[in-house]
Protein backbone atom coordinates (compact mmCIF):
# COMPACT_ATOMS: atom_id res chain seq x y z
CA UNK A 1 0.00 0.00 0.00
CA UNK A 2 1.60 3.37 -0.95
CA UNK A 3 2.11 5.52 2.37
CA UNK A 4 0.25 8.98 2.99
CA UNK A 5 2.17 12.25 2.30
CA UNK A 6 4.01 13.57 5.39
CA UNK A 7 1.58 16.87 5.12
CA UNK A 8 -1.68 14.92 4.74
CA UNK A 9 -0.65 12.79 7.55
CA UNK A 10 0.30 15.77 10.25
CA UNK A 11 -2.84 17.58 9.61
CA UNK A 12 -4.87 14.20 9.93
CA UNK A 13 -3.39 13.75 13.05
CA UNK A 14 -3.53 17.42 13.70
CA UNK A 15 -7.44 17.21 13.14
CA UNK A 16 -7.90 14.27 15.12
CA UNK A 17 -7.71 16.16 18.40
CA UNK A 18 -9.85 18.37 17.62
CA UNK A 19 -11.43 20.64 14.95
CA UNK A 20 -9.09 23.65 14.21
CA UNK A 21 -8.54 26.40 11.52
CA UNK A 22 -5.96 26.98 8.80
CA UNK A 23 -3.43 28.79 11.56
CA UNK A 24 -4.55 26.83 14.21
CA UNK A 25 -3.25 23.70 11.87
CA UNK A 26 0.08 25.24 11.01
CA UNK A 27 0.73 25.26 15.00
CA UNK A 28 -0.53 22.15 15.85
CA UNK A 29 1.41 20.91 12.90
CA UNK A 30 4.75 22.49 13.78
CA UNK A 31 4.46 21.44 17.45
CA UNK A 32 3.79 17.67 16.61
CA UNK A 33 6.58 17.08 14.21
CA UNK A 34 8.66 18.68 16.58
CA UNK A 35 9.11 22.17 14.81
CA UNK A 36 10.42 20.38 11.66
CA UNK A 37 7.56 21.31 10.14
CA UNK A 38 6.13 24.67 9.24
CA UNK A 39 3.38 24.53 6.52
CA UNK A 40 3.33 27.52 3.78
CA UNK A 41 0.10 28.81 3.76
CA UNK A 42 -0.10 27.21 -0.28
CA UNK A 43 0.91 24.33 0.81
CA UNK A 44 -1.73 23.72 3.71
CA UNK A 45 -4.70 24.56 1.77
CA UNK A 46 -3.66 21.94 -1.64
CA UNK A 47 -3.39 19.56 1.59
CA UNK A 48 -6.66 20.41 2.45
CA UNK A 49 -8.21 20.48 -0.91
CA UNK A 50 -6.77 17.12 -1.96
CA UNK A 51 -8.04 15.52 1.86
CA UNK A 52 -11.21 17.07 1.62
CA UNK A 53 -11.62 15.63 -2.16
CA UNK A 54 -10.70 11.98 -0.90
CA UNK A 55 -13.37 13.13 1.86
CA UNK A 56 -11.01 12.76 4.85
CA UNK A 57 -11.90 15.94 6.00
CA UNK A 58 -14.79 18.64 6.25
CA UNK A 59 -15.61 21.38 6.99
CA UNK A 60 -16.94 21.88 11.00
CA UNK A 61 -17.81 25.56 11.10
CA UNK A 62 -16.94 29.32 10.25
CA UNK A 63 -16.60 32.20 12.52
CA UNK A 64 -15.92 35.76 11.64
CA UNK A 65 -12.62 36.99 14.11
CA UNK A 66 -11.39 40.57 13.52
CA UNK A 67 -13.51 40.73 10.12
CA UNK A 68 -11.35 37.69 8.90
CA UNK A 69 -13.30 34.31 8.35
CA UNK A 70 -11.99 31.54 10.04
CA UNK A 71 -13.11 28.01 8.62
CA UNK A 72 -12.57 25.03 10.95
CA UNK A 73 -11.59 21.87 9.54
CA UNK A 74 -12.53 18.26 11.18
CA UNK A 75 -11.85 14.63 10.36
CA UNK A 76 -14.34 12.57 8.92
CA UNK A 77 -15.28 8.95 9.75
CA UNK A 78 -12.97 7.93 6.78
CA UNK A 79 -10.26 10.81 7.63
CA UNK A 80 -10.03 8.71 11.11
CA UNK A 81 -9.54 4.89 8.91
CA UNK A 82 -6.90 6.87 6.74
CA UNK A 83 -5.01 7.93 9.91
CA UNK A 84 -5.26 4.58 11.77
CA UNK A 85 -4.42 2.82 8.44
CA UNK A 86 -1.22 4.95 8.24
CA UNK A 87 0.31 4.79 11.84
CA UNK A 88 -0.66 1.22 11.96
CA UNK A 89 1.24 1.30 9.07
CA UNK A 90 4.38 3.52 9.78
CA UNK A 91 4.57 1.41 12.77
CA UNK A 92 4.95 -1.85 11.19
CA UNK A 93 7.56 -0.48 9.31
CA UNK A 94 9.53 1.14 12.15
CA UNK A 95 9.33 -2.23 13.94
CA UNK A 96 10.20 -4.47 11.08
CA UNK A 97 13.35 -2.07 10.44
CA UNK A 98 14.20 -2.11 14.06
CA UNK A 99 14.11 -5.38 14.02
CA UNK A 100 16.53 -5.65 10.79
CA UNK A 101 18.63 -3.37 12.02
CA UNK A 102 18.20 -2.60 15.84
CA UNK A 103 21.81 -4.44 16.83
CA UNK A 104 23.60 -2.97 13.86
CA UNK A 105 22.56 0.75 15.49
CA UNK A 106 23.04 -0.19 18.63
CA UNK A 107 26.72 -0.20 18.05
CA UNK A 108 26.64 3.14 16.42
CA UNK A 109 27.78 5.91 19.69
CA UNK A 110 28.92 2.79 21.42
CA UNK A 111 32.57 3.43 22.28
CA UNK A 112 35.63 1.95 20.76
CA UNK A 113 36.93 -1.01 23.11
CA UNK A 114 40.51 0.33 24.09
CA UNK B 1 -5.45 47.08 0.69
CA UNK B 2 -2.16 46.58 1.77
CA UNK B 3 0.77 46.13 -0.70
CA UNK B 4 1.49 42.33 0.49
CA UNK B 5 -1.96 42.16 0.49
CA UNK B 6 -2.29 42.88 -3.38
CA UNK B 7 0.35 40.91 -3.59
CA UNK B 8 -1.15 37.70 -2.31
CA UNK B 9 -4.67 38.20 -3.89
CA UNK B 10 -3.07 38.60 -7.54
CA UNK B 11 -0.84 34.75 -6.68
CA UNK B 12 -4.30 33.82 -5.97
CA UNK B 13 -5.21 34.18 -9.33
CA UNK B 14 -3.16 31.61 -10.01
CA UNK B 15 -5.50 29.48 -8.57
CA UNK B 16 -9.09 28.21 -9.86
CA UNK B 17 -11.73 30.75 -9.38
CA UNK B 18 -14.07 28.33 -7.40
CA UNK B 19 -10.75 27.69 -5.03
CA UNK B 20 -10.50 31.78 -4.94
CA UNK B 21 -14.28 32.39 -4.28
CA UNK B 22 -14.38 29.33 -1.98
CA UNK B 23 -11.07 29.75 0.21
CA UNK B 24 -9.32 33.11 -0.85
CA UNK B 25 -10.62 35.19 1.76
CA UNK B 26 -9.60 32.30 4.24
CA UNK B 27 -6.31 31.69 2.71
CA UNK B 28 -5.38 35.90 3.33
CA UNK B 29 -6.84 35.42 6.86
CA UNK B 30 -4.57 32.92 7.84
CA UNK B 31 -1.37 34.32 5.81
CA UNK B 32 -2.38 37.48 8.38
CA UNK B 33 -2.71 35.15 11.01
CA UNK B 34 0.93 33.69 10.29
CA UNK B 35 2.50 36.94 9.93
CA UNK B 36 3.85 36.98 6.84
CA UNK B 37 2.99 40.72 6.47
CA UNK B 38 5.37 41.07 3.57
CA UNK B 39 6.30 39.45 -0.05
CA UNK B 40 7.88 35.98 1.50
CA UNK B 41 9.56 33.93 -1.13
CA UNK B 42 8.66 30.89 0.17
CA UNK B 43 5.19 31.63 0.67
CA UNK B 44 4.81 33.10 -3.08
CA UNK B 45 5.96 30.28 -4.35
CA UNK B 46 4.14 27.66 -2.62
CA UNK B 47 1.07 29.56 -3.49
CA UNK B 48 1.91 29.26 -7.48
CA UNK B 49 2.86 25.46 -7.03
CA UNK B 50 -0.25 24.56 -5.45
CA UNK B 51 -2.44 27.18 -7.50
CA UNK B 52 -0.67 25.43 -10.60
CA UNK B 53 -1.31 22.14 -9.57
CA UNK B 54 -5.06 22.78 -8.89
CA UNK B 55 -5.38 23.99 -11.79
CA UNK B 56 -3.93 21.39 -13.81
CA UNK B 57 -3.68 18.27 -11.51
CA UNK B 58 -5.19 14.95 -12.51
CA UNK B 59 -5.59 14.93 -9.02
CA UNK B 60 -8.19 17.48 -8.83
CA UNK B 61 -11.26 15.71 -7.39
CA UNK B 62 -13.58 15.64 -10.68
CA UNK B 63 -10.67 14.11 -12.67
CA UNK B 64 -9.77 11.57 -10.35
CA UNK B 65 -11.88 8.99 -11.34
CA UNK B 66 -10.49 9.44 -15.14
CA UNK B 67 -6.71 9.44 -14.61
CA UNK B 68 -5.99 5.76 -14.59
CA UNK B 69 -7.87 5.39 -18.49
CA UNK B 70 -6.26 8.48 -19.52
CA UNK B 71 -3.25 7.35 -18.63
CA UNK B 72 -3.54 4.19 -20.11
CA UNK B 73 -5.28 4.87 -23.08
CA UNK B 74 -2.04 8.01 -23.36
CA UNK B 75 0.44 5.42 -23.35
CA UNK B 76 -1.06 2.78 -25.21
CA UNK B 77 -1.97 5.22 -28.26
CA UNK B 78 1.69 6.92 -28.07
CA UNK B 79 3.31 3.48 -28.10
CA UNK B 80 0.70 2.32 -30.81
CA UNK B 81 1.19 5.48 -33.16
CA UNK B 82 5.20 5.01 -32.54
CA UNK B 83 5.45 1.16 -33.41
CA UNK B 84 3.49 1.76 -36.15
CA UNK B 85 5.06 4.79 -38.02
CA UNK B 86 8.34 3.11 -36.97
CA UNK B 87 8.21 0.32 -39.12
CA UNK B 88 6.27 2.68 -42.24
CA UNK B 89 8.93 4.99 -41.43
CA UNK B 90 11.74 2.64 -41.52
CA UNK B 91 10.53 0.72 -45.04
CA UNK B 92 9.98 3.77 -47.32
CA UNK B 93 13.06 5.55 -46.12
CA UNK B 94 14.89 1.48 -46.93
CA UNK B 95 12.99 1.64 -50.46
CA UNK B 96 14.23 4.80 -51.08
CA UNK B 97 17.96 4.31 -50.30
CA UNK B 98 17.71 0.59 -51.70
CA UNK B 99 19.40 -0.30 -48.12
CA UNK B 100 18.90 -0.07 -44.60
CA UNK B 101 18.51 3.11 -42.90
CA UNK B 102 18.19 4.83 -39.19
CA UNK B 103 17.68 8.04 -38.83
CA UNK B 104 17.59 9.66 -35.70
CA UNK B 105 13.87 9.32 -35.60
CA UNK B 106 14.00 6.10 -35.65
CA UNK B 107 16.60 5.64 -33.12
CA UNK B 108 14.94 8.05 -30.67
CA UNK B 109 11.46 6.66 -30.87
CA UNK B 110 12.52 3.51 -30.78
CA UNK B 111 14.92 4.14 -27.85
CA UNK B 112 12.24 5.66 -25.93
CA UNK B 113 9.35 2.89 -26.64
CA UNK B 114 11.88 0.10 -25.39
CA UNK B 115 13.68 1.97 -22.65
CA UNK B 116 10.89 3.49 -20.82
CA UNK B 117 10.15 0.82 -19.21
CA UNK B 118 13.30 0.79 -16.97
CA UNK B 119 12.88 4.46 -15.84
CA UNK B 120 10.66 6.09 -13.45
CA UNK B 121 9.47 9.61 -12.53
CA UNK B 122 11.11 12.25 -14.16
CA UNK B 123 13.72 10.45 -16.41
CA UNK B 124 10.62 8.38 -18.10
CA UNK B 125 8.82 11.77 -19.02
CA UNK B 126 12.12 12.66 -20.43
CA UNK B 127 12.38 9.66 -22.61
CA UNK B 128 8.89 10.03 -23.42
CA UNK B 129 9.24 13.91 -24.29
CA UNK B 130 12.46 12.45 -26.36
CA UNK B 131 10.19 9.79 -28.48
CA UNK B 132 7.35 12.33 -28.93
CA UNK B 133 10.08 14.66 -30.30
CA UNK B 134 11.03 12.65 -32.59
CA UNK B 135 7.90 11.32 -33.61
CA UNK B 136 6.41 15.21 -34.44
CA UNK B 137 10.04 15.37 -36.69
CA UNK B 138 10.11 12.31 -39.04
CA UNK B 139 9.07 13.51 -42.61
CA UNK B 140 5.74 14.08 -43.07
CA UNK B 141 5.26 11.22 -46.13
CA UNK B 142 1.75 10.19 -44.17
CA UNK B 143 0.19 13.40 -43.47
CA UNK B 144 -1.00 16.30 -45.56
CA UNK B 145 -1.32 18.36 -42.81
CA UNK B 146 1.05 19.11 -40.69
CA UNK B 147 -1.44 20.71 -37.96
CA UNK B 148 -3.58 17.56 -38.44
CA UNK B 149 -0.42 15.69 -37.02
CA UNK B 150 0.11 17.77 -34.27
CA UNK B 151 -3.20 17.56 -33.41
CA UNK B 152 -3.56 13.90 -33.37
CA UNK B 153 -0.32 12.31 -32.48
CA UNK B 154 1.23 15.04 -30.17
CA UNK B 155 -1.04 16.10 -27.67
CA UNK B 156 -1.49 12.26 -26.93
CA UNK B 157 1.97 11.92 -26.08
CA UNK B 158 1.97 15.10 -24.21
CA UNK B 159 -1.34 13.85 -22.38
CA UNK B 160 1.29 10.83 -21.61
CA UNK B 161 4.17 12.68 -20.80
CA UNK B 162 2.30 14.95 -18.21
CA UNK B 163 0.45 12.03 -16.23
CA UNK B 164 2.23 9.15 -16.83
CA UNK B 165 3.04 7.29 -13.82
CA UNK B 166 5.88 5.03 -15.91
CA UNK B 167 6.66 2.91 -13.63
CA UNK B 168 3.09 1.10 -12.99
CA UNK B 169 2.11 1.05 -16.79
CA UNK B 170 6.02 0.42 -17.68
CA UNK B 171 4.83 -2.11 -20.33
CA UNK B 172 1.59 -0.62 -21.80
CA UNK B 173 3.90 1.67 -24.86
CA UNK B 174 6.05 -0.93 -25.70
CA UNK B 175 3.39 -3.59 -25.89
CA UNK B 176 0.91 -0.70 -27.81
CA UNK B 177 4.49 -0.37 -29.79
CA UNK B 178 4.58 -3.48 -30.78
CA UNK B 179 1.17 -4.26 -32.07
CA UNK B 180 1.63 -1.14 -34.09
CA UNK B 181 4.01 -2.44 -35.48
CA UNK B 182 2.71 -5.83 -36.36
CA UNK B 183 -0.24 -3.89 -37.94
CA UNK B 184 1.87 -1.30 -40.28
Amino acid sequence: MKGMRRSGFLILSALAVEPLHGYGIILAVERMSGGEVRLAVGTLYGALDRLAGEAQVEVDHEEVVQGRLRRYYRLTGSGRVALAEELTRRERELSAVRAEIGQVLAGFGSPEPV
Amino acid sequence: MSGWSRWYRQLLLVFPRGFRDEHGDEVLGVLVEDGVGHHRLSESLSLIREGLRLRFSPSSAHLRPLVPAVRFGALGWFGFVAGFHLVREWAFVASLSGHTVWSWHLVVAGAALLVVPLFRGVVARLILVAGAAALLTMEPFWFADRVEFALRYLLVPAVAVLWVDAHRLRWVAPTAGLLGATTS
